[in-house]
């Protein structure tokens, strides 16, 4: 936990100009971008968290310094009482010997991290590319063959993708299905198999996906100015300079 | 490959015509796959299963359990007497000719033939099997029920054949009556007389016999209409519920994307109500212009089988929280193609007034099915709800019909593989 002398909420931030002359404070700056917590001035430097995106203002700061952390609107150490994709308690994060987890405790959006390399995705995994939550649909289809009556699906003829893509849409519901074009499938704005050119956070050729040898489909990112995100399952270690997306909190990892 | 034997161009498994010289092509006596199956698929894969996990119940359920269990309006097919070896839906040879379906050789067509003269030899020697319509005096065979020149009632008159097994025949003798004596006041006797013998042989055309007819037995003629565009046997509702599907007899015995017991057909005095018993691929009625749409019709473009669903109304979760997902620009609904019941290989969301379908223009195409149109039709959606409109497709846009639907006469239903035409009897 945190240490319990941490004060509940973070001062106001000072102003930034003096109210009598109209100018800047200058000193103040770095001040409010910082906030600690668990005791000041620790002697090992303690795994932090840093908004680049989101509701505690970008370049906060906030300090692991317990062994347990958790994040939620309602409940936690740190909580975003405005983000609605949080649940009560949505993640939670864990330092053990100077390494640090997190584990999705959410019950709905859960908690994606921005892949360095790609990474083999199963049936069901879902990913984030610019705004687009999609999932993967890697269940073979089912073998054309009688059912237990003895009669065949009269459906439409099959193309050759060996997984699709499955649009999972804000509110609910699946938007846009598409199948791979036999093993892969790139993703993007423009010019590729798939393409979102509406959404302003995807770049010109963002991800894709490809059959790989065992069966399992592989996401990579090309090069996106943004990243490609996965769902996390179950304890993922993090590491120094990832990037976390819990509800639409976005976090740097800093661990020295 | 048929090789054609006009032309000798190779054609694919399930061309009905030549591509080189459009001559009609034998079907591959090899099992040649129907035309809709995925082209994946190989080809003996269809007739092989089929064969053993329904080798007897077809024979035993229509010629034995038929009469027992429609003791009012006996079922068309066990109207003719044993002699006559192909129940009497309608003119067997037609069905007599299965290559035309493309469907794999039937084991059941194949079983009856043995045990009874072929259907197709009865066309040449047609001998004894004709009958001449009592109205226009046509031969005809003997289990025509309708002459097919003229359209009258075979057994109106003519006392041998099926003329007992219906409720109908026997309704019209009363009916006459009352009809000439409404009008005897003022009409004399010669005058009374001629009317009841003009109905009698002419009773389904006219308007006014009509009625007291049909409270008793509704009746509803299903045409086959072969691919070429040719009508073939005729399948007689005759009340019902009837049951339709692989276990009762042809001319569905032998097509495998029918269940056991596939739906219920049933006449009514508006149409054909279709029950549909849960059955893997239903039963389809064609488009004639638009229609609404419901979450999970399902509906056929092509070789495409489509599925429309409502989207759902952004909802929070129990705890609160909002689901995360893509934007959503204000999709409505949306289409997907489907490979199983559950199965979609692609899907589009729907927005603003809705998208088009085709082969070659629209929001949604499939270059690769060449029986869908260029443009073939809209998904539209506005204040008043969510539409199909064919766009004058070549081979029409089929919708599942719903539980209980009433298709009314002239429409045309796929059963199957096989298409009919809706009549009223």
């Amino acid at each position: 936990m945190v240490s319990t002398d941490q004060p509940p909420l973070p001062p106001p931030p000072p102003p930034r100009f003096d109210p009598a002359t109209g100018l800047p404070t200058g000193e103040q700056k770095a001040v409010p971008k910082t906030m600690f917590f668990g005791a000041l001035q620790q002697q090992s430097v303690a795994p932090r968290l840093v908004v680049i995106k989101g509701e505690g203002g970008d370049g906060v700061t906030y300090h692991l310094s317990g062994t347990t952390h958790l994040v939620g609107r309602t409940r936690g150490d740190i909580t975003f009482a405005e983000d609605v994709f949080l649940s009560h308690e949505h993640a939670k994060f864990s330092a053990q010997d100077g390494r640090l987890f997190v584990q999705d405790v959410s019950q709905t959006n859960g908690v994606f991290l921005r892949i360095k390399r790609p990474v083999p995705l199963d049936d069901g995994d879902s990913f984030l590319v610019g705004e687009q939550l999609l999932e993967l649909d890697s269940k073979p289809l089912p073998e054309y063959a009688p059912d237990s009556h003895g009669t065949y699906f009269y459906g439409s003829p099959r193309t050759d993708g060996a997984f699709r893509v499955i649009q999972q849409l804000a509110g609910g519901g699946s938007g846009l299905v598409r199948s791979a074009t036999a093993n892969s499938l790139a993703i993007g704005r423009e010019g590729n198999e798939l393409d979102f050119p509406d959404d302003r956070f995807i770049s010109g050729h963002h991800a894709r996906l490809d059959l790989s040898d065992d069966a399992k489909v592989l996401l990579t990112d090309t090069g996106s100015r943004n990243g490609t995100f996965v769902r996390i399952k179950g304890a993922q270690e993090l590491f120094h300079g990832d990037y976390l997306f819990v509800g639409q909190q976005l976090f740097r990892v800093e661990i020295s | 490959m048929i090789v054609c034997p006009n032309c000798g161009k190779e054609n694919q498994d399930h061309y009905k015509f030549c591509l080189g010289c459009g001559a009609k092509l034998p079907a591959a006596g090899q099992a040649a796959p129907p035309p809709q199956p995925p082209s994946v698929i190989p080809a003996p894969v269809v007739p092989a299963p089929a064969q053993p996990s329904y080798p007897a119940p077809a024979q035993p359920s229509y010629p034995a359990p038929a009469q027992p269990s429609y003791p009012a309006p006996p079922p068309q097919y066990s109207a003719p007497p044993p002699p006559q070896p192909p129940p009497g839906y309608g003119p067997p040879p037609s069905y007599g000719t299965p290559p035309s379906y493309g469907a794999p050789p039937s084991p059941d067509f194949g079983t009856q033939a043995t045990q009874a003269p072929p259907p197709r030899a009865q066309v040449p020697g047609a001998g004894p099997a004709m009958r001449k319509c009592p109205v226009c005096g046509t031969e005809n065979p003997m289990q025509f029920k309708f002459c097919g020149a003229c359209g009258g009632r075979m057994d109106e008159t003519t006392t041998v054949g099926p003329a007992p097994t219906g409720p109908a025949p026997q309704a019209p003798p009363p009916a006459p009556p009352p009809a000439p004596q409404a009008a005897a006041p003022q009409a004399p006797a010669p005058q009374a007389a001629a009317p009841p013998e003009a109905a009698a042989r002419t009773m389904f055309m006219d308007a006014s016999q009509r009625p007291a007819v049909k409270p008793m037995t509704s009746l509803i003629r299903l045409v086959l209409l072969r691919d070429d565009g040719t009508e073939g046997g005729v399948l007689v509702i005759e009340g019902g519920p009837e049951p339709i599907g692989r276990m009762h007899g042809p001319p569905f015995d032998s097509d495998a994307y029918l269940d056991p017991n596939h739906a219920e057909f049933t006449a009514t005095p508006e149409g054909l109500m279709i029950d549909d018993l849960g059955s893997l691929n239903g039963v389809y009625i064609k488009l004639d212009g638009r229609a609404d749409l419901q979450d999970r019709d399902m509906f056929r473009v092509g070789q495409e089988l489509m599925l429309y669903e409502d989207l759902p109304e952004p909802a929070p979760t129990d705890e609160g929280t909002e689901i995360m997902g893509s934007p959503n620009p204000g999709y409505w609904g949306r289409v997907s193609v489907m490979v199983s019941r559950d199965r979609a290989i692609a899907a589009f969301p729907l927005q603003n007034e809705g998208v088009t379908i085709g082969r070659e223009s629209g929001e949604i195409t499939f270059p690769d099915d060449g029986y869908v149109s260029g443009t073939h039709c809209r998904v539209v959606g506005d204040d008043t709800g969510v539409f199909i409109e064919d766009l004058g497709s070549s081979n029409g846009t089929y919708m599942r019909v719903r539980p209980h639907q009433v298709v009314p006469p002239g429409r045309l239903i796929l059963v199957g593989q096989q298409l009919f035409r809706v009549e009223p009897g």
